[in-house]
């Protein structure tokens, strides 16, 4: 007790010299942080009927770029349209996995094919990209039945459109890993890292955007620890999980995999948000220049804003539903503000148009509140 | 005037678009149409002008009867007469979707696409009449020609010889180039300009041998004294179209579609000869000319694709063309008969039967630019009085190009390049061989189209 007396004495007295020597205090813009462990989480909007006054406001990576450019045709799309996306192939890259042991051949013999195509599926279905499948034995067997059904001919002249070239390759990288304990009883504990690249095949940059970040996926993700509980005796497997045999340990991995996807697509509909220009605002009712076609989901949340001179305005909050070529949403919440009351009050009386260089947008907050719900 | 223009009103509401009149007679609406883009800009547009011409159909004049409706808008008496002059001319117009309209720039509106259109009866003109022109049977082309005295012929003969012929060459290459410019699909499909370039000094050159029966008139407009005792005359010559075209589709029609023999493992043989009749060119066993042709079946994991290459070659091996398809175009799974699916498919294929088709006449044309095919002659060394001669002698036929010589076995064999048919050739052989050969030879014997033979 006398040491920490004396100890924290010094340090005062250490302080006050300190103090004393300098009038000001360095100044530090760093601080020291834990590298995170932890499995990865997804993040998802809050619903517009839970927002906030000081929730309203900007997400990132909005972007104001008018249709004024667009010829609305998806193949010959003008490069400053925002509805023009890049046309991307996917790749599901698993790192080998080396060295031996009971449970590390079983997971060797994975196959991640199915679940490349699954990444396909889900990624084409947010609408941020034009995807090129890699489903060959599909699309060859279509070939086949085609030329079954409806001869030569007709496959002849079907071939003669070509398959989409990719603008961009898109590769998630994975890492797994097994840990075990070694005692009598024990459980699997794997583990899934995936990264994303997107690269530019030509000149094999590795593009900043989207960033994606690392995903941490644990098999307590996705199973509860007592069912990968295994017992072994003098290194032989005797009952429990079958981690020596790759059905088992597959299973467990496609449903780490699957996840993993899971929390990807949250973090794309962040990085990539949907934003579309507001027509016009009828009471509570918006009109959308853009739906579907910009990637606007069902029940998307979105934050209105006034975009003037380079500054944003935000004004509310909306739910916003799409359809094909537009979208129509409903400010559930306006913004606590002038500019807000003014629009508010105007939108009463009719159809308030913005004119006069103020432009308004939409932007989504991120992943709909209901997606991982219905969607994964 | 008001009341000129109320009875408008009244229609433009029963026809549920708003068409509005400004005071220079200018007449306006907006129109939308569902979707985005060009296809929903068009719609609008149509859709506008259709508006238009409802409009325009049920006022018939501008000085209809009193009615109650009011417009704020008023309409100029001009305005009024210029409706009344322009009226049908708008209607024809706007039917025929041929009217110069004003056009908005387009804006969107939910899931529309709108436009707002206006027509201006200020600024059609008179309707302008057509000039067809009369398809000429002649052709009158000015041309220089040169000559020098050669052969027992006086210089100015020969520089008109020249003249004539460079008339036929020109005709032919207006010809030429008219034919495809009209249409994309003749017999031959010639794509860039290079090309039928190449096909109109081909052709001129063949006809030009004949200029005298192509030409039917000329007058010299010209003379001028060349150094070497030579002459340049200008001339005025008309060429007659019939009998060129006649000549010059002969010709095409020559290139196009030759005889040839096909090299090829089956079962792409069967495919290809079958092909070869559709595209109507002849396939026979003693044909000059040979189709040699190889399909290799190229795995990737469960899917084939195929590789197929067609080479165009003369009896003495010698390369016209080649053409190789895109592999890329489709591929099929694992299966007994994905070959010949394949190779089914990619004959069936537009773009690779025009392709081929394409690289077929090329190398066709080849073979007469590089003066015809190749033939051998051969001849008894023993019956050979002036071998030194034979070379000589060869090459002062007409059609003869490329002569070469040299031995094997017990004959001399000379081979070389012959533009007309194998009969043409073995007459002419026959006739100027007699000189330098001894008494005892042979009548020439045709073995098949690329050997002739001496005993």
């Amino acid at each position: 007790m006398k040491l920490v007396k004396k100890l924290t004495l010094s340090a005062l007295t250490l302080a006050l010299l300190a103090g004393c020597q300098s009038t000001q205090k360095p100044g530090s813009s760093t601080q020291v942080a834990k590298v995170s462990n932890r499995a990865s989480n997804a993040i998802v909007a809050k619903s517009a009927y839970d927002f906030d006054n000081s929730d309203i406001t900007m997400p990132a990576y909005f972007d104001t770029q008018g249709l004024g450019n667009c010829i609305f045709d998806s193949n010959n799309e003008n490069n400053n349209c925002p509805l023009k996306k890049p046309i991307i192939r996917m790749y599901f890259d698993l790192a080998g996995v080396s060295g031996s042991g009971i449970g590390v051949d079983a997971m060797r013999e994975f196959d991640n094919n199915q679940l490349l195509l699954m990444l396909e599926n889900q990624f084409a279905g947010i609408n941020r990209f034009r995807i090129v499948t890699r489903d060959d034995d599909t699309i060859s067997k279509e070939q086949q039945i085609v030329l079954e059904q409806q001869g030569t001919k007709v496959l002849a002249k079907r071939a003669e459109v070509k398959a989409l070239l990719p603008d961009f390759v898109m590769k998630i990288d994975s890492l797994r890993t097994l840990k075990t304990e070694g005692s009598i009883t024990d459980w699997a504990d794997y583990t899934l890292e995936l990264t994303t690249g997107v690269i530019n095949p030509q000149t094999r940059e590795k593009l900043s955007h989207p960033n994606l970040g690392k995903i941490r996926v644990k098999s307590e993700d996705v199973r509860d620890r007592s069912e990968l509980k295994y017992t072994m005796v003098s290194g032989r497997y005797v009952a429990g999980f079958h981690l020596d045999q790759s059905a088992h340990v597959n299973a467990v991995l496609s449903d780490m995999g699957s996840r993993g996807i899971d929390i990807l697509l949250t973090r794309m509909l962040s990085e990539m948000p949907a934003t579309a220009q507001v027509l016009g605002i009828k009471g509570n009712k918006i009109s959308l220049d853009r739906g579907q076609n910009a990637g606007v989901l069902p029940n998307e949340t979105m934050i209105i804003f006034t975009y003037e001179a380079g500054f944003v305005e935000p004004i509310g909050v909306a739910n916003v539903k799409p359809s094909r070529s537009s979208a129509n949403g409903e400010i559930i919440r306006w913004k606590n503000s002038s500019i807000a009351d003014e629009i508010k009050s105007h939108s009463k009386e009719g159809i308030y148009r913005p004119a006069n260089g103020v432009k308004i947008f939409a932007v989504s907050v991120g992943t709909p509140a209901d997606f991982l719900e219905n969607r994964t | 005037m008001i009341k000129k223009f109320s009875l408008l009103a009244l229609c433009s509401l029963s026809a549920n678009a708003e068409v509005n009149v400004l005071a220079n007679g200018t007449l306006e609406t907006t129109a939308c149409a569902y979707g985005r883009g060009s296809v929903a800009i068009l719609e609008a547009k149509n859709q506008a002008s259709i508006e238009l011409a409802n409009f325009i159909k049920g006022n018939k004049s501008l000085s209809a009867q009193a009615t109650t409706q009011q417009i704020s808008s008023s309409l100029t008496d001009d305005a009024a007469t210029l409706y009344q002059k322009k009226r049908s001319l708008m209607l024809a117009g706007l039917n025929s979707m041929a009217m110069p309209l004003n056009y908005s720039s387009p804006t969107l509106s939910g899931n529309d696409t709108c436009m707002k259109v206006s027509l201006d009866p200020n600024q059609l003109g008179a309707s302008e009449e057509q000039n067809w022109q009369e398809d000429s049977h002649d052709i009158s082309v000015t041309v220089i020609g040169e000559g020098w005295a050669k052969k027992g012929k006086s210089a100015l003969v020969n520089a008109e010889q020249d003249a004539l012929q460079r008339a036929v060459s020109q005709v032919v290459g207006v010809w030429l180039s008219q034919q495809y410019a009209q249409s994309s699909s003749t017999e031959m499909s010639i794509v860039d300009g290079n090309e039928s370039m190449h096909m109109r000094e081909l052709i001129g050159q063949q006809l030009s041998s004949h200029s005298e029966g192509l030409v039917k008139e000329w007058q010299t407009l010209k003379t001028k004294a060349l150094q070497g005792a030579g002459m340049q005359v200008t001339l005025l010559a008309v060429v007659e179209k019939a009998p060129l075209v006649q000549q010059a589709s002969q010709l095409l029609s020559i290139i196009g579609s030759p005889r040839v023999k096909v090299f090829a493992p089956e079962p792409l043989k069967t495919e290809l000869k079958a092909w070869l009749n559709q595209q109507g060119i002849e396939v026979g066993d003693s044909a000059s000319l040979a189709i040699y042709a190889q399909s290799e079946l190229v795995k990737r994991e469960n899917n084939r694709r195929l590789h197929l290459s067609i080479d165009v070659r003369d009896l003495s091996g010698n390369i016209y063309g080649n053409w190789k398809n895109d592999p890329s175009l489709m591929s099929l799974p694992k299966d007994p008969h994905v070959e010949q699916d394949l190779l089914a498919v990619y004959l069936a294929s537009p773009s690779q039967s025009r392709a081929l088709h394409l690289a077929l006449n090329q190398a066709f044309t080849q073979v007469v630019a590089r003066g015809g095919l190749v033939r051998e002659i051969l001849l008894p060394n023993q019956k050979l009085t002036e071998p030194e001669m034979l070379h000589d002698v060869l090459n002062t036929l007409g059609g003869v190009s490329d002569v070469a010589i040299h031995k094997r076995n017990d004959y001399t064999v000379a081979s070389l390049r012959y533009k007309g048919n194998t009969g043409e050739l073995a007459n002419a052989v026959d006739q100027a061989i007699g000189t330098i050969t001894s008494k005892t030879l042979s009548k020439i014997k045709i073995e098949d189209d690329f050997t002739l033979r001496y005993k």
